[in-house]
């Protein structure tokens, strides 16, 4: 009786933290591809302003809130098989290698998304993103992503379910 | 008559006279295929023997002689590099080849990681290149195989205009000058820089450049009325036609008409100081890929008109124009349904079309009656 009482909670508590990982994964991609999109459309106008196009502050409210819709759903479809792979990767190495949990997720955020655009301009000769098309917008990208990677950590901590087994 | 009824007979008239009108288009012309089984071919001249030179972008030169595909390819091509949108591509003769048997052929060349776009002359002799030449070598290289342009014409003076795309990844270099990226150049034909191109002997100019702003141009004509026809692919959406001037900027990607592949606005601005507007341009993209005026006598009614291939919308526009601006647009080819890389007005007055794949073929566009 006390065994069933105990393994339901379990179960229960299992539910609970996968849920949570799948908000919180939800969440990071939409935060990571907000985030670049916001900070891609400022190089991209920035690089306007270089060529002397004066950037008003109107234009740039619309440009920002347009590719947000419209290359933020590019984003979404891109970083969510990214952090997929990235995040697995982290949960493993954090499992068998050890260390800082947020550690691994944040690194794991700030590779992921980066290393899929390096392997579709392998394979396809094209860097995607324009923003990305430098070293520092490459950077910025890969910061951004960091920031959704430790989010994703911060939010998933250690399960509760993982607390329960470690105390048995 | 009352108002009303008035309104009915001139619709019906209207719709009688676009229906007439679609039935007398569609029997302008018939299509032959000539020859089939090219390698993606990309560019064919006529010799004044009326053979035919064709390229493949695979990297083959070959040549089309009483209508036949001549199995054996023209040897001393130099090293080519085939990838992406790059392999070799375009091919001119010479003003004076009838005497000199000089040609001009552009290709990419290079590593995948470390490419560029050049421009040989060479010595047609039999079924070889003799006395190969680099008179022009884009500057500087890329690590993208995409936008190489690669589209010339030779101008009256003789010298050779020659599109530079922008590499794709490199699209703010089209509006710096220190740079080929995104430019038309123009040259003479041993590689040296005229004299009165625009820029020469300006700081951080490279002499070369005749306009700037341009993102992948596969067209460039010059008009019998003397005008310099240019079209370039924009990036989804924005494909733009324009009229070529020495010194000035088109702008791209300053301006634009399309958005980014990714959905990205490339800029908010379609229109600015100091940038020219295009002559026409096509959202969403047709993504035109060569282009002749037709000035032959096979089709007298279409003598003037600008033809444009077409590889998205796998067709050839028809342009017709009223006092340097596009009057008029029909789709022609798309039955079809092939993805066209080049068309050409023969010395025979017919329009050949040459369509993109690796089997592709040589059309021949002939009256229908």
């Amino acid at each position: 009786m006390q065994y069933d009482a105990v393994n339901s909670i379990a179960w229960m508590t299992e539910g609970l933290s996968m849920i949570k990982t799948i908000l919180g994964f939800i969440a990071s991609v939409f935060i990571a591809a907000a985030i670049i999109s916001l900070v891609s459309t400022q190089l991209v106008l920035a690089e306007l302003q270089s060529f002397g196009i004066a950037v008003s502050l109107l234009d740039r409210l619309e440009t920002t809130a347009k590719d947000l819709l419209g290359l933020g759903i590019t984003l979404v479809v891109l970083i969510a098989p990214s952090f997929l792979i990235g995040f697995t990767i982290a949960k493993y190495a954090h499992k068998f290698v050890g260390g800082n949990r947020k550690i691994w997720y944040t690194t794991a955020g700030f590779l992921s998304f980066p290393v899929t655009l390096y392997l579709i301009k392998y394979f396809m000769g094209v860097t995607l993103l324009a923003s990305a098309r430098t070293s520092w917008g490459m950077l910025m990208v890969g910061l951004c992503c960091m920031l959704a990677g430790w989010l994703f950590a911060t939010f998933t901590g250690i399960s509760n379910s993982e607390e329960f087994q470690n105390e048995q | 008559m009352n108002s009303k009824t008035h309104l009915y007979a001139r619709f019906i008239a209207g719709l009688f006279f676009l229906l007439l009108s679609s039935c007398v288009q569609a029997k302008d012309y018939k299509v032959e295929k000539i020859v089939e089984g090219l390698n993606y071919p990309w560019s064919i001249v006529f010799l004044p023997n009326k053979d035919f030179l064709v390229t493949e972008r695979a990297g083959s030169l070959r040549m089309i002689r009483n209508g036949k595909l001549l199995e054996q390819k023209i040897a001393g091509l130099p090293k080519i590099l085939v990838r992406g949108q790059g392999g070799l591509m375009e091919v001119i003769l010479d003003p004076d080849f009838i005497n000199n048997q000089k040609l001009y052929l552009s290709f990419s060349s290079g590593t995948r990681g470390n490419n560029t776009l050049k421009v040989i002359s060479a010595k047609l002799v039999d079924m070889s290149l003799k006395q190969v030449k680099v008179i022009l070598t884009v500057s500087p290289d890329r690590d993208t195989p995409h936008h190489y342009g690669a589209r010339m014409v030779f101008l009256k003076d003789g010298t050779l205009l020659i599109t530079s795309g922008d590499g794709f990844n490199f699209r703010e270099q089209a509006q710096q000058l220190d740079n080929m990226f995104g430019k038309i150049l123009r040259i003479n034909t041993d590689g040296s820089i005229p004299k009165d191109n625009p820029f020469v002997g300006q700081k951080n100019t490279l002499p070369e450049i005749y306009s700037y702003g341009h993102r992948n141009p596969q067209a460039i004509l010059l008009s019998k009325d003397g005008k310099i026809w240019s079209h370039e692919h924009g990036p989804k959406g924005g494909d733009e036609l324009n009229l070529i001037k020495p010194g000035l900027n088109y702008g791209w990607p300053a301006i634009t008409y399309g958005v980014d592949y990714s959905g990205a606005i490339i800029s908010p601005y379609s229109e600015a100081e100091g940038m020219e507007q295009p002559v026409t341009y096509w959202v969403p993209s047709i993504a035109p890929s060569g282009m002749t005026e037709y000035q032959g006598d096979i089709f007298p009614e279409w003598r003037g008109n600008l033809f444009v291939s077409a590889l998205a919308e796998r067709s050839v526009r028809r342009l017709t124009l009223k006092d340097g601006k596009v009057s008029g647009q029909q789709v022609m080819l798309a039955e079809l349904n092939e993805r066209i890389r080049d068309i050409r007005t023969g010395p025979d007055g017919y329009l050949y079309v040459l369509t993109d794949s690796d089997q592709g073929s040589v059309l021949k566009l002939l009256p229908e009656k």
